[in-house]
């Protein structure tokens, strides 16, 4: 699950595959502002057939956060 | 992918619509509803208003009728040689708090009957029905509340792919047609006669007919080529007497540098228009063929379908309206904003009268229309929550970028820094608090500006400048005489880089931080439109 987050975190901000590096975070990686956090989660949301809540969304700040929500969702 | 690649493209907009674009490259986005900033390295503006939801009636028409100034403001100052799309508006949320649907669906017909008589008077412009794009995605939720109310998109970020395909297709059928470059024979074709049978001195090209017929068309080529028409040149000939051809026949009117890009050589045309296509960068499908052999014509329509092959006339003296034809056809895409707008003539002049009474000639008293209310306060336990997450949060409008806590902020007061909140209203409703400002007293006369940002909500209406100016006299009057402050750059803040210079802050030092030093000997002036409470 974690790789496939980083592919399509890759794709989202545009940069090469396998240059996602694993503490990636909202607000310190400098593609992920809050327009691609936006698409982001559109992406993800489409990729794992989920929909998150708003409040999951503004904690979806980094990849562990990221799995967890997913988690609970599965 | 492809297609409007290459093309600066810059989007006026109320809504979130950044994902809707996220496929484009060199797209950028003015603030929410502003208008301030009409750059003008632009090729493709796009005016991308959607009605207002979550609105009363009144705020409903005011809304709409506010979008009509600022599009009449930004045709003003918008570049004239650069395409314009505009959106129409289309109900896209039911009108549940409306009571007078009728009046609501006039007043977007009125807007949108606007747009039409603005396409019909302005080249380059056409108006872009997004209620096609509804139809198509009618099955899918169109607003997604989620990213509504996080994000402030109105149209669902998750059709963003299929509103790629159908904005594409909407471009395609703007622009797709136009051609780029004309590719001409010479004998027969620029002047009558063969160059190499007949010499300089034989070939029909003069005053007299049918040598004036050629001379005609090269004068209407040299205008399309003025016009952004590439010529270019495929000929079977010897290219030094066609070239001596151009330097000495007296009534030659094209010469060798109209010409981009020529292949005078006995190879097979196919190929010739294939290099040429390949040494300009234009696809095939951009061209036309101007040739007066049939055989040659047919040629290339087997070999490069793509191509646009015209049938030459076989009168020389049709030559000229057979042009004319093919560059309305081909090249005059502009001639766009004609077509099924003749029903709006009579509605034109109506939103002409209209706009006279409505428009504002100059974006000064635009702003002072809005009645712009701004507070300004020191921070206290209930605004610095919100303080801090602007701090956090704002990107654009922000001269230090330093992110701070909650916890920064109280320490900054108890430190007795001053730290400033300002909440924006106007006609159209309150902002909250949009802006902040972080002052650190050096001594009893010098202060540092520590922070200052605004969100982009509030920007567009040179509150910025009002706002800092206050805050100055503030300080002024309470015997601060020096203030320091500095602009550090990062990927995002870019507008705010002449902030300091543009009041009037000496620079003592550049490089990639700039710190500036102003000298307070007076009180700024305000304009009145502006009005403070607060400090």
């Amino acid at each position: 699950m974690r790789e496939d987050i980083k592919k399509i975190m890759a794709v989202v901000f545009s940069v090469e595959q396998g240059s996602i590096p694993e503490d990636v975070a909202y607000g310190i990686h400098e593609k992920w502002d809050s327009i691609h956090h936006l698409n982001l989660i559109v992406e993800l949301e489409s990729y794992f057939g989920v929909l998150f809540e708003p409040e999951e969304i503004q904690t979806m700040t980094n990849i562990d956060r990221i799995v967890d929500c997913l988690t609970l969702k599965k | 992918m492809k297609i409007m690649d290459n093309r600066s493209i810059y989007i006026f907009r109320n809504y979130t619509v950044e994902p809707l674009f996220k496929d484009f490259s060199g797209v950028r986005f003015s603030g929410y509803e502003d208008i301030s900033n009409v750059p003008q390295d632009i090729s493709v503006y796009i005016w991308f208003y959607t009605c207002p939801v979550n609105e009363g009636e009144q705020e409903y028409y005011e809304k709409i009728n506010d979008f009509r100034q600022k599009l009449d403001l930004v045709l003003k100052s918008c570049n004239p040689s650069s395409y314009l799309l505009l959106f129409a508006l289309v109900p896209i949320d039911s009108f549940s708090f409306q009571t007078n649907k009728t009046k609501i669906k006039e007043t977007i017909i009125s807007y949108n009957q606007h747009l039409n008589a603005i396409a019909d008077s302005r080249s380059l412009t056409k108006v872009i029905e997004l209620e096609d794009f509804i139809l198509e995605n009618q099955n899918l939720e169109i607003i997604d509340w989620r990213y509504y109310f996080l994000y402030k998109t109105l149209i669902n970020p998750g059709l963003s792919a299929s509103f790629s395909t159908w904005f594409r297709r909407q471009w395609l059928a703007i622009e797709g047609k136009r051609k780029k470059c004309l590719i001409l024979d010479l004998d027969d074709t620029l002047w009558g006669g063969v160059l190499g049978e007949e010499g300089i001195e034989g070939i029909q090209l003069g005053n007299d007919y049918p040598g004036n017929v050629y001379k005609t068309f090269q004068k209407m080529l040299l205008e399309a080529g003025k016009s952004g028409v590439l010529l270019a040149i495929v000929s079977k000939n010897n290219e030094n007497e066609v070239w001596e051809a151009f330097e000495t026949h007296p009534d030659m009117v094209l010469k060798k540098a109209d010409f981009v890009a020529w292949r005078i050589n006995w190879n097979d045309k196919a190929e010739n228009i294939r290099d040429i296509a390949r040494e300009l960068n234009i696809g095939i499908d951009s061209l036309v063929f101007i040739e007066d052999n049939p055989v040659e014509r047919n040629w290339i329509i087997q070999a490069l379908p793509e191509v646009v092959v015209p049938d030459f006339p076989k009168a020389q003296y049709q030559i000229v309206h057979f042009f004319r034809e093919v560059y309305n056809t081909w090249f005059q895409l502009y001639d766009l904003t004609r077509e099924d707008h003749e029903k709006f003539q009579h509605y034109k002049q109506n939103t002409l009268r209209q706009q006279s009474q409505q428009s504002f000639s100059k974006i000064e008293d635009y702003i002072a229309s809005l009645d712009t209310k701004i507070s300004v306060k020191e921070a206290d336990n209930f605004t610095i929550p919100r303080i801090a997450q602007l701090t956090q949060k704002t990107n654009q409008f922000n001269l230090t970028t330093r992110r701070y806590s909650e916890a920064d902020i109280s320490n900054f007061i108890e430190s007795g820094y001053k730290v400033y909140a300002a909440s924006v209203a106007d006609k159209y409703g309150d902002n909250g608090i949009t802006a902040v400002c972080i002052i650190k007293n050096i001594s009893p006369d010098q202060a540092e500006i520590d922070s200052y940002l605004l969100s982009c909500r509030i920007l567009g209406r040179f509150i910025e400048f009002a706002l800092m100016k206050r805050i100055l006299n503030n300080a002024y009057a309470n015997g601060i005489r020096e203030v320091f402050a500095s602009y550090i750059p990062t990927a995002k803040n870019g507008q705010t880089a002449l902030f300091y210079d543009k009041l009037g802050f000496e620079t003592i030092k550049n490089g990639s931080d700039k710190k500036y030093l102003l000298k307070l000997n007076k009180l700024f002036s305000i304009e009145p439109y502006y009005s403070f409470t607060g400090i």
